[in-house]
């Protein structure tokens, strides 16, 4: 095999991981852009989204084995409501009190999900059954795995829809103008409660889809939130904290980048890869790769 | 007057007389399993004086200490295994590898402008940490960890038994506690208070952010270095799993619960924080999840920890019972 095959396929390995990393990282941007929180439970909705599409996909005594597209509905929905419930419960009482009061109340959550998701589902990790095809195939001399073309094209439509959202919707558009300016939206008649609370329900929806995509690659645990949440970090903070396209950006080149030091250098400190970058970005361009967005007036 | 007296009561006596109280408590409990969670604490509440340096002092929210306990910690393990240094030794040399890396991750922490990026470079520096402990083996041993790490030892005498140990431990406990006391009540103190309460004020009255922030890190680092120290030769082993995330978390929920930005507080924190996950044991299976639960609600509802709350009843009473002298005065 040549070695710019070789590389090809790597990429092609990054962007797939490097999608779904984008989906976290647009859900840790869409947050701090519209309702200038950061929550740092993210993590563990990514994990129980998961938990919840694995089980509703297997079934039980009480369901029956459904088809992956109701388990991903499912485990949307449930992302969605933990994080309106994580906003409303914790992030919303602590705002005015200080940011450090907002990390100190969602890790308390993050904490409470994980230890719940083990007492539910075990501390050992559960093996996503094969959705996608995972046998290799050889395109143009180069070996594509149809999983990773399925993560990929999933996120990507995932990110179109939500780009047809904010751009072409009454409720999309009333989103971006809160991000904007929260008292001119206001004065137009949005009302800023209603468009938090929409941000967050979206976000935390592509933060479920980003976790249920993922499961068939790895295994789903219980800590399996952890890792990507704070990769998403890196990856929105690499495109611009708060800057929309900069995220799906910022986690495409993350991935990449991950997976070709991996798999050119030693994959020993592929994990370091992120935490590194997060920190030379911050030290030589903190705005990031697009520029992180202003903060909100008002 | 009387409220000066008071002010420096809680920011300063009250430490003393917590350590005070803790100390005489073994003259009445026994067990080693006593001395064992009281010995943790008091490693937790140097943690804790540390985190609150920076970040209740300071206002530099630093979710890496865990980073700065590794270092200490590996420091000692890394002299005392291989190259036989003792204690005495490897305790100032962890605080003061823990101050490099603070000095390290001080420096272009300057550079970010908000909480959330400073949380995020400070949890990157953990990560960091984290990955060399584990990646870096024949210097660290990699996720086995390094044991047998030498007992403290003066003359013929070796800090083997728990009281031993308890009694070191907060001996190092109570010089801290004045260090720091001393610290925050000094002109560097009320200038950490200032940077943290303005930074543009602050600097319009002669006060350099740089400066003090990099000094609150490295001061901080270095508290971390020495906690990290004390538990590498408590336990006698380490292991990269310890210096998670988590502990992290746990450092920051000690300083939460105890009390931004008092010393006091910081003690309180780190033997509640070592206690109440023990008593929780009681649950079961559900001990984590009632403890975090009990996070969010100390969080909600308990905005200025534990220890002020307690002033705040006492100053209540206080008010109650004095109240017919002070009309008569008015």
């Amino acid at each position: 095999m040549s070695y710019t095959a070789m590389v090809v396929e790597l990429i092609i390995g990054g962007l797939a991981i490097g999608s779904v990393y984008s989906l976290v990282a647009l859900a840790h941007s869409l947050i701090w852009s519209g309702v200038r929180v950061v929550n740092f439970a993210q993590g563990e909705v990514f994990m129980a989204a998961a938990f919840t599409a694995l089980t509703v996909l297997i079934g039980g005594r009480l369901l029956p084995a459904q088809p992956f597209a109701i388990s991903v509905l499912a485990g949307v929905a449930v992302a969605s409501f933990l994080g309106l419930l994580i906003y409303l419960a914790i992030m919303r009482p602590t705002q005015k009190k200080g940011f450090l009061y907002v990390i100190a109340g969602c890790v308390g959550a993050s904490i409470l999900l994980q230890n719940s998701a083990i007492l539910i589902w075990g501390s050992t990790g559960k093996q996503f059954p094969a959705v996608f095809p995972m046998a290799p195939v050889k395109l143009g001399g180069i070996l594509v795995v149809p999983q990773d073309m399925w993560i990929m094209g999933i996120s990507l439509a995932a990110m179109a829809v939500l780009y047809l959202f904010l751009s072409k919707t009454r409720l999309g558009t009333a989103m971006r103008a809160a991000a904007q300016n929260r008292s001119a939206a206001g004065l137009m008649g949005i009302s800023h409660r209603l468009t938090d609370a929409l941000t967050i329900a979206v976000a935390s929806a592509l933060a479920g889809l980003a976790g249920i995509l993922l499961s068939p690659k790895f295994y789903v645990t219980p800590q399996m939130g952890t890792i990507i949440s704070s990769k998403g970090f890196t990856a929105a903070v690499l495109g611009g904290f708060g800057n929309i396209p900069g995220a799906v950006v910022g986690g495409l080149l993350l991935g990449v980048l991950e997976n070709l030091s991996a798999g050119l250098v030693s994959s020993a400190y592929k994990d370091a890869i992120a935490f590194v970058v997060m920190i030379a970005i911050l030290m030589f361009r903190p705005g990031g790769l697009l520029g992180s967005r202003g903060g909100r007036q008002a | 007057m009387k409220s000066r007296n008071l002010n420096r009561f809680i920011t300063e006596y009250l430490s003393y007389l917590l350590l005070a109280v803790i100390m005489v408590l073994p003259l009445a409990i026994h067990s080693p399993y006593y001395f064992h969670i009281m010995i943790l604490s008091g490693i937790y509440s140097i943690l804790a004086i540390g985190l609150n340096i920076i970040t209740g002092y300071c206002g530099q929210i630093n979710l890496g200490m865990a980073g700065f306990y590794a270092v200490g910690a590996y420091t000692s393990a890394i002299l005392a295994t291989r190259l036989g240094l003792s204690f005495w030794l490897t305790l100032p040399a962890s605080a003061l590898t823990a101050a490099i890396a603070g000095f390290v991750i001080g420096v272009p922490a300057l550079k970010v402008k908000g909480g959330v990026y400073l949380v995020l470079v400070t949890v990157s520096f953990a990560g960091i940490v984290r990955v060399i402990l584990n990646q870096w083996v024949s210097l660290t041993k990699g996720p086995m960890g390094i044991v047998g790490i030498p007992a403290p030892q003066v003359g013929k005498f070796t800090f083997f038994e728990r009281v031993h140990w308890f009694y070191l431990v907060y001996a190092v406990v109570l010089l801290v506690t004045f260090l720091a006391s001393r610290l925050v009540n000094s002109r560097i103190g009320r200038s950490f208070v200032a940077l943290r309460e303005s930074e543009v004020s602050a600097q319009s009255i002669g006060i350099n952010p740089a400066f003090y922030k990099v000094l609150a890190f490295v001061y901080s680092a270095a508290l971390a270095g020495v906690a990290g120290s004390l538990y590498a030769h408590y336990m006698t082993t380490v292991s990269p799993d310890v210096f998670d995330f988590n502990l992290s978390v746990l450092a920051l929920m000690m300083i939460v619960v105890g009390g931004i930005g008092s010393i006091p507080g910081s003690i309180l924190g780190g033997v509640a924080l070592a206690i109440v996950p023990e008593w929780l044991r009681a649950f079961g299976s559900f001990q984590t999840i009632v403890y975090a639960l009990g996070v969010i609600l100390a969080v909600i509802f308990l905005p200025t920890g534990l220890l002020t709350l307690g002033v705040n009843a006492t100053q209540f009473l206080a008010s109650r019972l004095s109240r017919p002298r002070a009309e008569g005065r008015a």
